[in-house]
């Protein structure tokens, strides 16, 4: 009786096994049977438009020029792609080349995932030609990271608004007073029923758009200039997050985010017309050319003390693990994206950003292009003046940025005051950075 | 003789020959191999993370208590714990109590009841990620449908979610809402196991409806009441979406729970080391918690 038993048994190990055997075979891939081909795996978070510019307009024109170079892109939407690429990362597994965000840029750098391009930055490319090349750098001048884009802030304004009440538009000789004064003027109830109705600026508890331009303005900063103190203890820091506290709970003259969250949140805002001035960058003209009518332009943002205005960009970086020639070939694709006239032109005018090739911004493809804002040299001010400045990246940007955000959402709630929440906020953040940069 | 010695082994492992247990462990396998490698592997590596420096990209650097140590003045950490434990101390019994008063009611024979209770489910099955979207608009200070309710009474309106008082009270009570229907299903399961004679005999001795509720109802649900808050307190220790989805711990932290702490801490800030510190020392809270309440059973868990 035994016999059959063991028979049986080891007979269905053996199909068993076989199954597994096929499964686990169906995933692999055919070897590459050309040498001369170099594939290399493009990392792509992205909206479904720029992902089909650069599907089916760049990279074909990138593989023509170069034959020998074949790229696979490896999509996700925005918000996903982050995780996945953590994880891959993790793994071992990560693209040889990515799209980066730029804040988070440093977090991967300063752990070393990512390939230092200074070299060949200054081999390959001419500066003078370029804007923002030095944007993905870490203090200690090292590149990371070449952008695809640039976004810079500039101060978004509603002209009907303005023609309301009869003021003239902003410009560049705007200071904190002048916005606060035609703020004052603007916020209104515009339809009689005792409601405030309208706003004069957006003031709300954020980095980009808010108090970093008007800290650095004042001639404050968030970060030192090694990226690791804070220095939000500063009366400088403490004075401008004052003055734009005090544009919502004193002066009334800005929108809570409680009445622009039931407005349907950030741009729709601007868009209903129930904020007549909008700091915010670049790729917002795209959703708000799709309301025809509304009359807007843009202007630099006013200046405090000095001039300053943030400006982020998106860097395309390689991975640190790819072999030579796949970083050769990604670094081929980053210069080519970069370099070639027409793909500049193509990418700005998809809208998404202002392109780096200087010949490009200043051309029909950019500033002259007849869309709106037509006062898009707003937007490239903050760089050919020098004044634009990267928000204080490194590894823990994130972490730093969400605990001065929450410490500061108390004084925009009116809970306790700015010097006291930015005082909570400076130990906070030290105590992050510290952690942080601990050897 | 052998069949003597066959019955005594009976339940251990010899009592099988060996062809079988061969079977046996091929057809738990699959399982098996399943539970290694998706729980067993990752809590020891969560585990011996925990006593390192390790941030996802580089190598883990050996910190021994390190993380710990750390844990104990970090006022985040402490402050998700407050959160976390203000959530679970009112919304357990909350939950618990209402669920069972709703229970009561559903417990009747009445046409459509089975509608109702279908009903009362509902939310339980829903995501709770759908179910915050929806709450988050509820509680919408301009437009919610809440503050036109109190509105309705004369009340002020209310900024639900970005109030740090009052967001912890609004994710509970969503919670709670969510929650009742389950916790219903079993007390009904419970209430309907309890035989009607002993509320017979109680109505011919005199006793009213509060006073049968009281005497025979709860004391012969303790078993119940014992699982539910078990199964509670684990769960509600645990809880994420919510503050995730509403509030992502704001305002000004303070609905910042130990879940939604570590999950930063973990897949936003890279700080694998930490938040493995965290995950085990949630751990350790929930089974002494458990474990005390298994201990002091006896004294009203009547059987």
């Amino acid at each position: 009786m035994k016999k059959p038993r063991r028979n049986r048994f080891f007979f269905v190990l053996f199909l068993f096994g076989t199954m597994m055997f096929f499964y686990g075979c169906g995933g692999q891939k055919q070897a590459m049977t050309q040498d001369e081909i170099v594939e290399v795996r493009f990392g792509y978070p992205g909206g479904v438009g720029d992902y089909e510019t650069i599907k089916n307009k760049i990279i074909p024109l990138f593989e023509q020029e170069h034959p020998n170079i074949k790229i696979k892109l490896e999509y996700q939407p925005w918000n996903q792609f982050w995780t996945k690429l953590k994880t891959q990362i993790a793994a071992g597994d990560a693209p040889d080349f990515w799209v980066s965000d730029g804040v988070y840029f440093m977090e991967y750098a300063d752990r070393g995932a990512l390939k230092d391009l200074t070299e060949w930055v200054k081999r390959d490319f001419d500066q003078k030609d370029f804007f923002a090349l030095d944007f993905a750098s870490s203090p200690d001048g090292r590149i990371w990271g070449i952008p695809r884009e640039i976004q810079t802030i500039a101060l978004y304004y509603n002209k009907d608004s303005f023609d309301d009440v009869g003021l003239s538009y902003p410009d560049e000789t705007w200071d904190w007073n002048s916005l606060l004064d035609n703020a004052k003027k603007l916020t209104r109830d515009t339809n009689g029923d005792k409601k405030i109705d309208q706003y004069g600026f957006w003031s709300t508890n954020w980095i980009s758009g808010g108090w970093f331009n008007f800290i650095y303005q004042n001639k404050g900063r968030i970060l030192d200039k090694t990226r690791t103190k804070s220095m939000l203890d500063r009366s400088e820091a403490i004075e401008a997050v004052q003055f734009m506290v005090d544009m919502v709970l004193k002066h009334k003259v800005s929108p809570t985010d409680e009445v622009s969250s039931s407005v349907g949140g950030n741009h729709a805002i601007f868009q209903a017309k129930v904020v007549a001035m909008y700091p915010y960058n670049y790729a917002m003209s795209s959703a708000f050319n799709q309301s025809k009518d509304l009359n807007y332009d843009s202007v630099v943002l006013p200046k405090g003390k000095v001039r300053a205005a943030s400006y982020n960009a998106i860097p395309i970086v390689i991975n640190s693990k790819a072999t030579d020639q796949k970083a050769e070939a990604a670094w081929e694709f980053i210069r080519f994206f970069a370099q070639n006239e027409t793909v500049q032109r193509t990418w700005a005018e998809g809208g998404f950003g202002i392109p780096i090739l200087k010949k490009v911004v200043y051309s029909k493809s950019f500033v002259d292009a007849p869309t709106k804002p037509s006062n898009k040299s707003a937007f490239i001010e903050p760089l050919e003046e020098g004044y634009g400045l990267p928000m204080d990246i490194n590894k823990c940007w994130n972490e730093w940025r969400v605990a001065l955000t929450e410490n500061l959402s108390l004084a925009w709630l009116g809970q306790t005051s700015a010097e006291k929440a930015m005082l909570k906020a400076h130990k906070d953040v030290q105590k992050i950075l510290d952690n942080a940069f601990a050897k | 003789m052998k069949e003597n010695i066959k019955n005594k082994n009976v339940g251990t492992l010899s009592f099988y020959s060996k062809q079988e247990i061969l079977w046996a462990l091929f057809f738990l396998a699959p399982y098996l191999v399943g539970l290694i490698i998706f729980w067993l592997g990752p809590v020891i590596a969560s585990f011996l993370i925990s006593f390192t420096k390790w941030e996802l990209v580089g190598k883990p650097i050996w910190l021994g208590l390190g993380n710990y140590r750390q844990l104990f003045n970090d006022e985040l950490f402490i402050k998700s714990l407050i959160n976390t434990a203000y959530y679970t101390i009112v919304s357990v019994p909350l939950g618990i109590t209402l669920s069972l008063l709703l229970a009561v009611a559903m417990n009747q024979k009445l046409k459509g009841i089975v509608f109702y209770r279908t009903a009362f489910f509902m939310p339980h099955i829903s995501s709770m990620v759908a179910i915050a979207l929806l709450w988050g608009w509820i509680y919408n200070s301009q437009y919610g449908l809440l503050n036109y309710l109190i509105g309705l009474l004369g009340l002020p309106p209310q900024n639900w979610l970005g109030n740090p008082k009052l967001a912890m009270p609004a994710l509970i009570i969503m919670s709670v809402w969510k929650g009742l229907g389950y916790n219903m299903m079993i007390w009904l399961a419970a209430l309907q196991g309890i035989p009607e004679d002993l509320y017979e005999a109680a109505r011919i001795d005199g006793a009213n409806k509060w006073q049968q509720f009281r005497n025979i109802t709860v004391p012969l649900l303790s078993p119940t009441t014992f699982l539910l808050l078990i199964l509670g307190i684990i769960g509600s220790f645990q809880v994420f979406e919510q503050s995730y989805v509403m509030t992502k711990g704001g305002p000004a932290h303070a609905t910042l729970t130990l879940v939604l702490y570590m999950y930063s801490s973990a897949f936003e800030w890279l700080k694998m080391g930490y938040a493995s510190a965290m995950a085990y020392i949630l751990a350790l809270i929930i089974l002494v918690i458990t474990l005390i309440q298994f201990k002091y059973q006896n004294k009203w868990v009547h059987y």
